[in-house]
């Protein structure tokens, strides 16, 4: 099931044009996109659906179609989004099984008779002065809304007239969720501010640091760049890890004992007794063992604050996209070009940054893509090369300390990035080479063909 | 209304367009009444086809009205059409649904809605060689003659279109835009399968007058 809670951005035409808007408000990091017109004919509200649904896709965010189911069918939407004049949800259930449906609601009976007739959420308001359509419901109190979070079960998202700075009064209530339109497509930047209520919503959501974790974490919250706001930061952070071998190791071990709040896993491949040298986050015991299973136990062992999520695949076009989407940051540890080039591809398309290393014998390569008038991968490296000129490990042979330093750095980077601290490996690349042990930085610029505006690479 | 209408063209001659006219204060509910008791009143003058047109209406209020239709009217040998909504003609099965001009893409329609007839409005021959191309079931096409109702779709454009219309498509046409009884029989002439209208039969004084002599324009209802 698609996560309902959070920010709903709802678009509305007028300083910017709805495709603007949710453009804009999925480079601020939107997840849940409605879109709600009612003044078109079909064929041209049909024409702005579709253009909506291929930019959600693209960033793997939801979109939800305002009353015309017809239209959201059409357009293969995620879902619908009803009001109490619209058609009942238990009716539209019946013709659209998989859709998410929500529901405007004023009163808790309506609230539960939407809950009982299927509905996946409810949106409920309005709950402030505002110039929307939304006012032509009577406006609701903070209690009210509180008391309809209780009796249902289902995600209440409230709406209507909300500011940034009602986010934290709004969710106290034990709201799910905001839905936004003007306060977003109003603003002067409306990506900046979609991002400023993501944080906004995420920080009220996120949970407080626990006594274990202020014990756990006191070395690393003593030094001012981190301190509580970065620890809360890492905790909130959602990081997927390629591969689960010499690079996702340490990477792995590392991001969980610092505390990252949600670590992805994706590797298909058992342990074998050759991986041992290197693979530190596997003993003896473990092999044969999905490396995934084994790493994820060892990872709690380590740090139970931490939730590991495995996807015991082998990541393709078919799963990429699905996958990098649930994550704000991916590290990327894989071992082959066609990995490479997919990872980089999916999640420049996504605007995800990729923390990226690599290996060879005795040497390693570590950078940061994907960043905001940064490079991409195939911006050093256009074209993959003959397989025959870069053999595998398991050909070639590595030293097994080697991607402890590379994944180590790595891992670095991706605490820095979540943290905000210090300088990203963005444009460069950092080359080690361990039999002289000389490390060297080579500048990477981006190629203008393949971003056309140093914007071109959202957050 | 019958159970399932799936005849492979439309039985009917004569379709009864509802309008859309409101005074303000009317609560929804009392419109809703209101136009079953006039569907059903049609019915049973024996009009077989009524196109619920409520574009003012909210969907809610058009998906109980085609409810209450299918069974208040379900002695009457009526064939309930929808208008526009692909979804709430499938949800209430609908005996057809009328895509207008800027409406759903025909293939898009049917795939959401599989119980009937799908029509088509069209206002130009490209339009109605396209309907017939993309499957429509049937095609409402006019103005054919000068309307005050269908002003906002230009001016009428002749009876003589209409002939080449009928000749080119070869699905059954219905003709709209001032129809009368006596226009309906120069439509038939052409090569109208039928008539569609809407202020013909709102006249209370000349709704008898009207509907026999649609009756004996067209041959049936």
């Amino acid at each position: 099931m698609v996560e309902l809670s959070g920010l709903h951005v709802i678009t509305s035409s007028g300083k910017h044009s709805h495709e603007e808007i949710v453009r804009m408000a999925l480079e601020g990091g939107a997840k849940i996109i409605q879109l709600r017109e009612k003044s078109l004919p079909t064929d041209k509200l049909l024409q702005l659906a579709q253009a909506i649904r291929a930019l959600t896709s693209q960033h793997g965010a939801t979109f939800i179609m305002n009353d015309r189911v017809d239209i959201a069918m059409t357009v293969g939407a995620d879902g619908v989004h009803l009001g109490q004049d619209d058609l009942p949800a238990s009716e539209v259930r019946r013709i659209w099984p998989k859709a998410i449906i929500g529901v405007s609601c004023g009163t808790v009976g309506q609230a539960l008779q939407a809950e009982s007739d299927g509905a996946d959420y409810i949106g409920f308001g309005h709950m402030y002065p505002t110039q929307s359509k939304v006012k032509l419901t009577p406006q609701r109190t903070l209690d009210e809304l509180g008391e309809v979070a209780r009796a249902v079960d289902i995600p209440v998202i409230a709406i209507g007239g909300i500011t940034l700075d009602k986010v934290p009064e709004v969710l106290e209530t034990g709201a799910s969720g905001i839905a936004v339109i003007g306060a977003i497509a109003n603003a002067d930047d409306p990506s900046e501010m979609t991002k400023q209520f993501v944080q906004a919503v995420q920080h009220r959501h996120a949970p407080e640091l626990t006594g274990d974790e202020f014990g756990r974490y006191s070395r690393q919250l003593m030094l001012s760049e981190i301190g509580f706001d970065g620890q809360q930061k890492l905790k909130n952070a959602r990081v997927c890890i390629i591969g689960a071998g010499g690079l996702g190791s340490p990477a792995a071990l590392y991001l969980a004992a610092a505390g990252v709040g949600t670590l992805g896993l994706v590797d298909f491949d058992t342990v074998d007794i050759s991986n041992l040298h290197r693979q530190v986050l596997y003993t003896t015991a473990d092999v044969g063992r999905l490396k995934v299973d084994a790493a994820s136990e060892r990872l709690r062992a380590s740090n139970p604050n931490v939730s590991i999520a495995t996807h015991p695949t082998k990541l393709d076009e078919t799963n990429a996209k699905h996958i990098f989407s649930q994550y704000d940051i991916i590290l990327d540890g894989s071992d082959n070009f066609t990995t490479r080039y997919l990872v980089n591809d999916t999640a420049v398309e996504l605007g995800k940054p990729v923390v990226f290393g690599a290996i060879f014998r005795f040497a390693g390569q570590v950078s940061v893509f994907g960043l905001p008038g940064g490079p991409c991968y195939r911006c050093l490296f256009p074209e993959a090369p003959d397989p025959s000129e870069v053999p595998s490990c398991a050909e070639i042979g590595v030293l097994g300390v080697l991607p402890g330093v590379i994944g180590m750095l790595q891992a670095t980077e991706t605490i820095k990035l979540i943290t905000g601290i210090g300088e990203p490996l963005k444009g460069r690349l950092l080359v080690y080479d361990a039999l002289t042990m000389s490390v060297s930085i080579i500048r990477v610029l981006p190629d203008p063909s393949r971003h056309s505006s140093p914007h071109s690479i959202a957050n | 209304m019958k159970g399932s209408y799936a005849l492979p063209k439309p039985d009917f001659r004569l379709i009864a367009i509802s309008d859309d006219i409101r005074t303000p204060g009317d609560s929804e509910a009392s419109l809703v009444e209101d136009t079953i008791e006039l569907a059903v009143a049609y019915a049973a003058s024996g009009i077989r086809a009524f196109q619920l047109r409520k574009k003012s209406w909210s969907d809610r209020a058009i998906f109980r009205a085609v409810n209450a239709l299918s069974r208040e009217a379900s002695d009457f040998d009526l064939a309930v059409l929808v208008n526009e909504r692909a979804d709430i003609a499938q949800l209430t099965l609908a005996d057809g649904l009328h895509l207008p001009e800027h409406g759903l893409p025909l293939s898009d329609a049917r795939r959401i809605y599989t119980n009937g007839l799908i029509g088509k409005s069209c206002h130009s021959i490209e339009a109605a060689v396209k309907a017939k191309k993309d499957g429509t079931d049937y095609i409402i096409f006019g103005p054919v003659y000068e309307t005050e109702s269908k002003k906002q779709y230009g001016p009428p454009l002749g009876i003589e279109m209409f002939r080449d219309v009928c000749k080119k498509v070869k699905v059954p046409v219905f003709a709209v835009g001032g129809i009368d009884p006596i226009r309906a029989e120069e439509c038939l002439n052409a090569g109208a399968h039928g008539v569609a209208v809407m202020s013909a039969l709102t006249d209370n004084d000349k709704f008898w007058d009207n509907l026999n002599g649609f009756e004996s324009a067209l041959g049936e209802l």
